[in-house]
Parts: structure tokens; sequence; C-alpha cells
């Protein structure tokens, strides 16, 4: 738009510059029209039309200018009100100077006018009138003496001699013309100095008027095509009876000299009177052009001051409009470089500004993508690793952590970002021996280790792998380090697991095979040389063979037990009545020292199992139980049960919890580790069988000691109710 | 009058008396000369005649000249007066075709030295003197035999219109009071357009 407008003023300042000249060269013309009405007198009405026109021209421009600044204005457009300051400065400049000369202009010209015009002058000018009349009236009567004198010779003449005589007597008075008219109008006779001119010229009715009344008559008259004549009309009065009465006219030319100072006089004389009598009108259009010239120039003041402005402001509201694109963020604005002045240099300068802004921003936004492409790369990475990653700012800091990182340690640490690791340590207990040897490794300015570290949660001991390394130190990171770890503990348990699974084959394969032969070779011993022996060998035999057999019986079990928990059978998955099962199981307890107290939440659960080894897994809990209050005379087992939903999925909670003396802290990190127990009797299989059976189950078990440090071990499988659960 | 009422009406309602005055100012240079009788110049006597095939024609104008213009006269402005005559046949749709025109110019001057009237009849370029003005303007206002156009040059089948008028000539007048008299002030003498069908 502004560049519309730049674009336009240009086009617009030819024709005006056009106008001017037309309007100053009419001007001008019309002020010598008024000065000097011969010359361009016959222009004067047409120039006065062509100035109108022109002002009315200039009006309408400055009205269309007015209306755009007002609509500008309004819009709150960039340099409407600077456009209106400076023209308001510009048309009160040009006005106040224009203005003063103009009123002094208007009693110059009134003054000076009517100065020109003196009463004395007047009387002096009508003075030397008169006097021209009347020597013009001593030469008229001198003339009229001399023409009675002739008439008075030619009524002496007969009727015949006229004509001759008349030559003589014209001749003799040194007039132009004589002619002789009958009474009937008639020529009698004439003489002429032109020859060529036969018909005289007739005398006018009002020279003939005073004749009717005897008299005659004198005058200046002008004769056609001859200028001013002196005409002489007298009657020619005969003393002979019974002639017809004549009429003489005589025409004398005026003398040179006085017919020049005459019309000299007289022209003087009407001119000043001419202008005495228009000079009225003549101060009225001396005004009239005068206030031409003052309007014509405050119009194309006001005009010019309007173009100027216009002119002037629009690059800076082009500018203002640059300057308005690039604060909003638009930094593709080039403004056109219209002048070589400061303004252009401005304009100038402000592209080059945007162009390196939008350089930069291009540059920056570039970098920001490429930046941005690699975080999602290495989120990406990050997030597809089973490792934990966490990376630690120099000052402690978390700075970020991945989503395996939250699942190793079942912590969601992403609210976490930006804490420093003791205030995490001091919300989450469980992380604890992480984080304060991330923190002590810190401390002791060591960034890269590998270690192993052991968190306690209420699911058990977790052991994690934890590596650590510097991270470099750049412009735009200050270091730091990054800590990826993974829970190895499944690993290790498995490894464990393995080895048990091993020694169980060992001893099955390696003790079981000869404790048959043991056994048989005792028993036989027994029967063969029992019956032999006297009494008191025979008692020794008795009891030597008998605790060889019990203790082979005795190892057999261990190696059986072994075996069972090496041994990893195929389930046979059915459908299986969780409570139903328990029930039948705590049935066959009632006659024992333990009391069982179900306390189960309806409906029942229906979980995918092997009812035989969930019942194994029944009755290893319900012995563990039976031994653990096996002192106490109300020993008591109380089940429990709950309903879980989770993620989406239901689980059942079964929690067993017995009023026994708990496990002691050195049991409970590697309660389910085969060979682990507090009781004197038993493989130390139990736990770890009843573990091994939830696995197979995809069941989570933990233990944990209550507050009254009775045992209680929690189980949770996955279920589905047997009715509508809401 | 005007003047004075616009000013009232001003005063009433209270309004800048400058404005006033300036508006006064404006009104008094409309009626700048004293309201007088208005200059006249009325059409008589027309009649055409057909002589020798060639339509004559004779009128009487009885021009009256107002205070403004005998003493502009008096004063040694120059009038021109002038006589327009145009034969036209009437068309049904367009505008009416001009078969001849004339145009009669006359130039009325005082002399103050032998205070006398001289009429310049500027067709024949000859001048006459008279003692009085109305001798002048009776000279100027008697139109006789003034040859119209040829009766060949007509179409028999058509009407025609002879139409007269008379005017001052203002772009004769001196250069400071054309535009009043193209305002239409005393220094106007218009007649209407005086029509009358052509006839032998």
């Amino acid at each position: 738009m502004a560049i519309a407008t730049v674009t336009r003023s240009r086009l617009g300042i030819l024709p005006m510059l056009v106008l001017f000249c037309i309007l100053l060269v009419s001007l001008s013309l019309m002020s010598d029209a008024t000065h000097n009405s011969e010359r361009f007198g016959q222009l004067y009405s047409w120039l006065l039309l062509i100035n109108a026109i022109g002002l009315v021209v200039l009006v309408g421009l400055i009205g269309s200018n007015l209306y755009w600044l007002v609509s500008q204005y309004r819009a709150r457009a960039p340099g409407a009100k600077l456009t209106s300051r400076l023209v308001i400065t510009f048309v009160v400049l040009a006005v106040v100077p224009v203005a003063v000369v103009y009123y002094f202009s208007l009693q110059f010209l009134q003054r000076g006018i009517d100065s020109w015009f003196d009463v004395q002058i007047e009387q002096a000018l009508d003075d030397a009138l008169e006097l021209s009349r009347g020597s013009l009236d001593v030469r008229l009567s001198d003339l009229l003496k001399l023409t009675e004198k002739i008439a008075s010779e030619l009524a002496e003449m007969t009727p015949a001699l006229v004509p001759i005589g008349l030559y003589d007597l014209r001749v003799r008075s040194t007039a132009v013309e004589l002619a002789v008219f009958g009474m009937d109008g008639r020529i009698v006779a004439s003489s002429s100095v032109e020859g060529t001119n036969i018909v005289p010229h007739r005398p006018p009715d009002q020279a003939l008027l005073p004749l009717e009344q005897g008299r005659s008559y004198v005058g200046l008259d002008p004769i056609s095509d001859a200028g001013l004549h002196v005409r002489a009309v007298v009657p020619v009065s005969s003393s002979k009876p019974g002639a017809e009465p004549l009429t003489l006219q005589a025409l004398f030319e005026v003398p040179e000299r006085l017919s020049t100072l005459a019309e000299n006089v007289e022209n003087q004389i009407v001119r000043y009177k001419k202008l005495a009598y228009l000079r009225t009108f003549l101060k009225y259009s001396y005004m009239l052009t005068l206030s031409m010239v003052l309007v014509l120039s405050l119009l194309s003041a006001v005009w010019a001051a309007f173009f100027s402005a216009r002119r002037m402001v629009a690059p800076i509201a082009v500018l203002a409009e640059g300057t308005r694109a690039v604060a909003e963020g638009d930094y593709s604005t080039r403004l056109p470089v219209t002048s070589e002045d400061e303004l252009g240099f401005l304009v100038r300068s402000f592209n080059d500004m945007t162009r390196r802004l939008s350089k930069a921003r291009d540059q920056a936004r570039r970098s920001q993508q490429r930046v941005e492409g690699q975080r999602a790369y290495l989120e990406t990475v990050l997030g597809s690793l089973s490792s934990g990653v966490l990376s630690i700012s120099d000052t402690g800091e978390l700075r970020t952590v991945n989503e395996a990182a939250c699942q190793v340690v079942g912590i969601d640490l992403s609210g976490q970002l930006g804490c420093r690791l003791s205030e995490i340590s001091a919300r989450h207990e469980f992380l604890e021996p992480l984080l304060s040897l991330v923190d002590a490794r810190r401390a002791e300015q060591l960034l890269d280790w590998q270690e192993q570290v052991l968190l306690f949660d209420s699911a058990g001991r977790r052991v994690l792998m934890c590596r650590s390394a510097a991270l470099p130190v750049s412009d735009e990171s200050s270091g730091g380090q990054v800590v990826v770890f993974d829970d190895v503990t499944d690993l290790i348990r498995a490894q464990r697991d393995a080895a048990w699974g091993e020694v169980a084959r060992r001893l099955a394969h390696e003790i079981k095979n000869p404790l048959t032969p043991i056994q048989l070779s005792a028993e036989r011993l027994r029967r063969k040389y029992l019956k032999t022996m006297p009494g008191e060998e025979a008692e020794i035999m008795d009891r030597a063979t008998r605790t060889i057999v019990q203790q082979v019986e005795t190892l057999k079990e261990m190696v059986n037990a072994f075996g069972e928990y090496a041994r990893a059978p195929k389930l046979q998955l059915e459908r299986v009545d969780l409570y139903e099962l328990l029930r039948d199981t705590a049935a066959l307890y009632e006659g024992s020292t333990l009391r069982i107290d179900l306390d189960l939440v309806e409906p029942s659960p229906l979980l995918n199992g092997d009812a035989g080894r969930l019942r194994q897994l029944l009755h290893n809990l319900f012995k563990n139980a039976l031994e653990a209050v096996r002192d106490r005379e109300d020993g008591q087992l109380v089940i429990r049960s709950r309903w879980v939903l989770e993620a989406g999925d239901r689980f059942i909670d079964l929690s067993f919890a017995d009023n026994g003396g708990g496990f002691s802290d050195e049991v409970l990190e590697r309660l389910f580790e085969p060979y682990v127990t507090t009781k004197t009797r038993g493989t130390g299989l139990g736990l770890a069988i009843v573990k091994k059976i939830v696995e197979e189950h995809n069941g989570q078990i933990r233990a944990q000691n209550t507050e009254q440090h009775h045992a209680c071990i929690e189980l949770r499988f996955h279920a589905e109710a047997q009715t509508g659960l809401t | 009058m005007i003047a004075y009422l616009t000013q009232s009406a001003d005063r009433i309602r209270g309004h800048s008396t400058r404005r006033g005055y300036l508006l006064l100012v404006l009104v008094s240079l409309c009626f700048l000369a004293p309201p007088t009788l208005a200059s006249d110049a009325q059409i008589r006597n027309v009649r055409t005649l057909l002589s020798d095939g060639v339509y004559r024609l004779g009128a009487r104008i009885d021009f009256t000249l107002n205070d403004t213009l005998q003493q502009a006269l008096q004063n040694g402005v120059p009038l021109v007066l002038e006589l327009r005559i145009e034969v036209i046949r009437e068309r049904d749709w367009l505008w009416a075709e001009r078969a001849a025109h004339l145009r009669q110019r006359f130039g009325l001057q005082f002399h103050a030295l032998t205070r006398r009237y001289l009429v310049d009849n500027y067709s024949t370029d000859v001048q006459y003197s008279f003692l009085e003005l109305e001798e002048a303007l009776d000279y100027i206002g008697n139109i006789y035999d003034l040859p119209l156009i040829d009766a060949n040059l007509l179409k028999p089948q058509y009407t025609y219109w002879v139409r007269m008028r008379a005017d001052l000539d203002i772009e004769s007048l001196p250069t400071p009071v054309r535009l009043w008299a193209y305002l239409g002030s005393d220094w106007s003498l218009q007649s209407d357009w005086h029509q009358w069908p052509l006839q032998p």
C-alpha cells in the first residue's frame, strides 16, 4: 500500500506542475489584461474561467487529500499523525506570511488607486475641455461668419451663376466643400476639394432644424470616413423677389494643430474620466486578481504541503510497517529503496538488518532442528534400550531419564528432573543406595566407574549393574555424567537356579544311586547277621543298621526333594477356583495345631493353572506356617484375599500371615533361595519351590514382616472373577 | 437587504460576527451597484418582405439604457450593441438548422469635446453623430431593408423562421467590468430571442 502511494505521488507531480504553470501564466496574463485592456482584454474572460477551473481542480485535489488523511487518521495508519502534523506546519508557514502580504497589498491597492484621482485634477481637466471648446467655438464662429459672407455673396448671384461662383467662393474661403440645397433638399450646386466625391455630404436633420427658425447652424461634425469637420449651414436669403430660398452648407477642415490638440485633450480627459469612473471596478478587478493569486498560492502551498508531507512520510510509514512486521516475527520484509538520501540509507540499513535477522533465524532454526533431530534420535535410542539411563549434571541434578530406568526402579522419575539426587533419595528411600553411590563417586571426582548396587524394596532384593561415564564438557553442556544400569537380579537368580538345578541333578545321579545299595546292604547285614550276633552286639548291629537305613531314607527324601525342585514338569493348565483349592487344602490341617482363618473376598477368583502344583504351593505355605508356630499354643494363619485392578488387568492378592517369629533380616534377603531356612528341619526348599510355582503361574510373591514381626507372604495372580465384579 | 437579514440572523444565532461580516462583504460585492432600472431592448414591428428574390428585414428595436450604462457612456466608456439575426429551419427531432445568420454591430460612444453621441456602424464603417442619446439609439434600433437571405437558398417544402436578439457585447466592455456584466448586474443588456415565421 505504501509503495503504491509513493508511486502515485511521483506520477501526480507532473500534471500538477503543468497545472501550476498554466495557472501562473493565466494569472499573469489576467493581471496584464486588467492593467492594459487592449493586449489581453479579449482573453480576460477566458483567463478568468481557466483560473476558476484550475482553482476548483486544486480544491478538489486538496479535498481528496484531506479525505485520505482523515481516513488514514481514523484507521490509525502508520504515518498519519506525522503527515497531519507536517501538513499543518507547512500550511501555517505558508498561510501566515502570504496573508500578511495580501493584507498590505490590498491596503496599497486601495490607497494607490484612490491616490491616482484627485478632484483638482478633475477640475483642471474639465477646465481644459472647456478651454478647448471655447477655442473651437471662436474658430467656429469665425467660420460661421465666413459662411454667412459666402451666403450673402451667393444671394447676389443669379441661379445660373451659382455653380460657377461656388467654386471661386470655395477656393477663396479654403472650405473643403460648399453645397447649395434647394427647399426640397435637392442639390442645387456643389463644389468639393475631392473631385471624385460628386455627391456632397448632406446636412443631418439636427443641422437643418435651426434653419427653420431662421438661424444658422455651426458644429463640429464627424464626416463619414473623413474625421471631424466644421459644418456650417446658413440660409441663403436672396433679395430678389420670388427667388427660391436656398441653404448653404460649408465644410471646413479643422486646423491640424487645433484638431490635434483638441483630440489630445479629449482623449486624455476621456481616458481619465473613464478610469475615474471605473476605478471601483478596477479596484475590484485588481483585488480579484490578487485574491486569485493568493488563493492559488495558498491552495498550491496546501497541496504542496500534502504532497511533500506524504512523500516525506511515505518511506517512514513503510519503515513503520516494516518494523511492525519484524516485531511480529516476519523477517522476510524488504522495503523498496525510493530515494538516495538519509531515508534511503535508513531503508537500506533496515533491509540489511532484516536480511541478517532472517539469515540468523534460519540458521538458528536449522541448528535447532538438528539438535531436536539428534535429541529425538537419542531419545529413541534411549527409549528402546532395556537398560536404565540417567544423566546427571555436574551439580548433581537429574537431567534426563529414560523409560527403561523408570521401569527398572519401578518409580516414575520423569517428574523429578532438575531435582538434586539427595532430594530424590529423600523422597524414594529405595533408590538411596544407587543415588548415594553416584553422589559419593562424584564427590570423589570419579565419574567413570562400574559397580553392582543392591536395592531393597517390598518386592525383595534388586541387583543393579551400574556403569557411569563422564559427559564431555562443551559450550552447550557443562559435563556431568551418564549412569546406565541394568536389573541383573533375575539374571543372577537364574544363574543361581541353574546352578541349584545342576546340583540337584548331580545329587540325584551321584548320591541317590549308591543310596539304594547302601540301604539294601544295611538291611541285608541286619537280616543276615542280627540273629547270629550275641545280645549286646546284636543291639549295636540293630541300632547301626537302623540308623543307616533311616539316614539313607532321609538322604533319599532330600535327594527327591532336590529332584522335585530341579525338575520342571509340564504344567497341566486348567481353570482352577483358587478359593475352593484353598478351602480344600486348609481342611487337611484342621486337626493340627495351626488354626487357619480364611478371610476371602467374593467373588471367587478363577485362574489358569495347574491344580496339583498350586496345591503343592499351598501345602508348602501351610507347612511353613505350621513350622513357624510350632512352639506356640495359639498358632494361627490368617489368609486374606483382595481384588486389585492395575493397568486394566484384574489381580487377586492373597496374604498368608502367621503369628510366628517372622523372618530375620538376613533370611529376608535371600528367603526364596534354596537352602535358606530358619528351621532346624527341612530341606530349605519349601519357599524356593513356592516361588518357582508362583513364577510358573506368572504370579508375584513377596515376603515381609508385619509390624508385630510376624511373617507375611503375599501372592498375586492374574485372575478372572467367577461372577461379575464391579 | 439580504445582507442585513444575514447579519441579523447571525446575531440571533449568536455565532461569531466575524463570519457574518465576511458574508456581508461577499453579498455586497454581488450587489455592488445600487439597484436601478434594468437596461432593456424590445424588438417590435418585425417584418420580412421579398423583393428581387431576396428576403429583406425591417424591424424596430427600442433600446433602453439604465443609469449605469448611461453614466458609463457619459464617462467615456464605449458600448457595443449587437444585433443577431438568424434564419432557421425547425426540425422534428434535431435542433433547428441555421440557414443564415447576420450580425450587426454598432459602437456607441460619447464625444466629450463636442458633447455628441457617435455611432459607428461596424458593418459599413460609417460614423454618425447625434446630439441626443435617444437619437443615436433610434438610429441603431431602426433596421430597414436589411438583406436576409436569397430566396433560392430556401427549400420550399420547409417552414423557415427568423429570429433576432439584441445584446450589449460584454467582451467589448472595459476589462474590469466584464465580470460584473457576466454576473448579470446593471451592466448587462440582453433581449430574448424574438422569433417569427419567414414570410414574403
